[in-house]
């Protein structure tokens, strides 16, 4: 059985659905981080595999699948920078005691 | 072995450990549990034929983040002490040791047997060889403003920490 763009595209879809419920249901900060990440991951399986089956030619795919991963990276390094500084004076990891900016 | 074996029973794994990390209610548990997913998905890309995004993937992803993410969580000193505790104390630590040696022996003995299982047939996507020389090509060439970009972004979200770190202490 070959497999078809279609398998890879639900993949995907699968992995952002769970970042993105992950995302909304934890309670955690850093497990909120994870999810988010997830989801990019889900994007960058549909840009190298649109890229892999759709434009063999070219790979414009691939180079942004790697800008994603710079970005991503960059973002999750922020974002846990500013729990860090939020956990040293409010001494939770609950994302419910985060209300206030 | 084929593609289709292949992709199966890495979406498997993919899926197994997505469970997990929303199931665990530990954060640690739930970030090693993400670390397979990470690595599995640069087995994806590797799967697709771009070597160069899967080395980048599993890099990043499945060292590098982890590892920023596993200091953060060991920086919070309520976390700190439940980890160690879970990792010397629990019984189960042991014995998912004892069955990790045993699933690479097991591997290992099927692979001595049996080594035409082995034998990839992934199927060819790119008409080039050489992906990675392709893809430095066309960054450098029709991507090399994007790419400036990115860099200068990292290096004012590097900057911009030293900085805050600074304000913040003050």
């Amino acid at each position: 059985m070959n497999i078809t763009l279609h398998h890879y595209l639900f993949l995907a879809f699968f992995i952002f659905l769970v970042g993105f419920i992950s995302s909304l249901i934890a309670k955690q900060v850093i497990k909120i981080l994870i999810s988010i990440e997830f989801m990019l991951i889900g994007i960058n399986i549909n840009f190298i595999a649109l890229n892999s089956f759709c434009d063999s030619l070219n790979v414009t795919g691939y180079i942004f699948g790697l800008f994603s991963v710079a970005i991503g990276a960059a973002e999750l390094a922020i974002g846990l920078f500013l729990f860090n500084i939020m956990y040293s004076k409010k001494t939770s990891e609950n994302v419910q005691d985060y209300r206030a900016l | 072995m084929e593609t289709s074996l292949i992709f199966y029973t890495i979406s498997f794994f993919i899926l197994a450990f997505l469970v997990i990390f929303i199931i665990v209610k530990k954060v640690f548990h739930s970030l090693i549990a993400s670390i397979f997913v990470f690595v599995s998905a640069g087995f994806i890309f590797f799967l697709l034929g771009t070597e160069y995004n899967a080395i980048i993937q599993i890099a990043i992803y499945g060292v590098a983040v982890p590892i920023i993410l596993g200091l953060s969580i060991m920086f919070n000193q309520e976390s700190k002490d439940k980890i160690f505790q879970n990792l010397l104390g629990n019984i189960n630590y042991y014995i998912a040791t004892i069955s990790f040696l045993l699933l690479l022996l097991s591997l290992y003995l099927l692979i001595a047997r049996s080594p035409s299982f082995f034998i990839f047939n992934i199927q060819n996507f790119s008409i080039y060889n050489n992906t990675p020389n392709l893809i430095s090509l066309t960054l450098f060439n029709n991507y090399i403003l994007q790419f400036e970009l990115v860099s200068i972004l990292l290096t004012i979200a590097v900057v911009g920490f030293s900085l805050f770190n600074k304000e913040v202490n003050k």
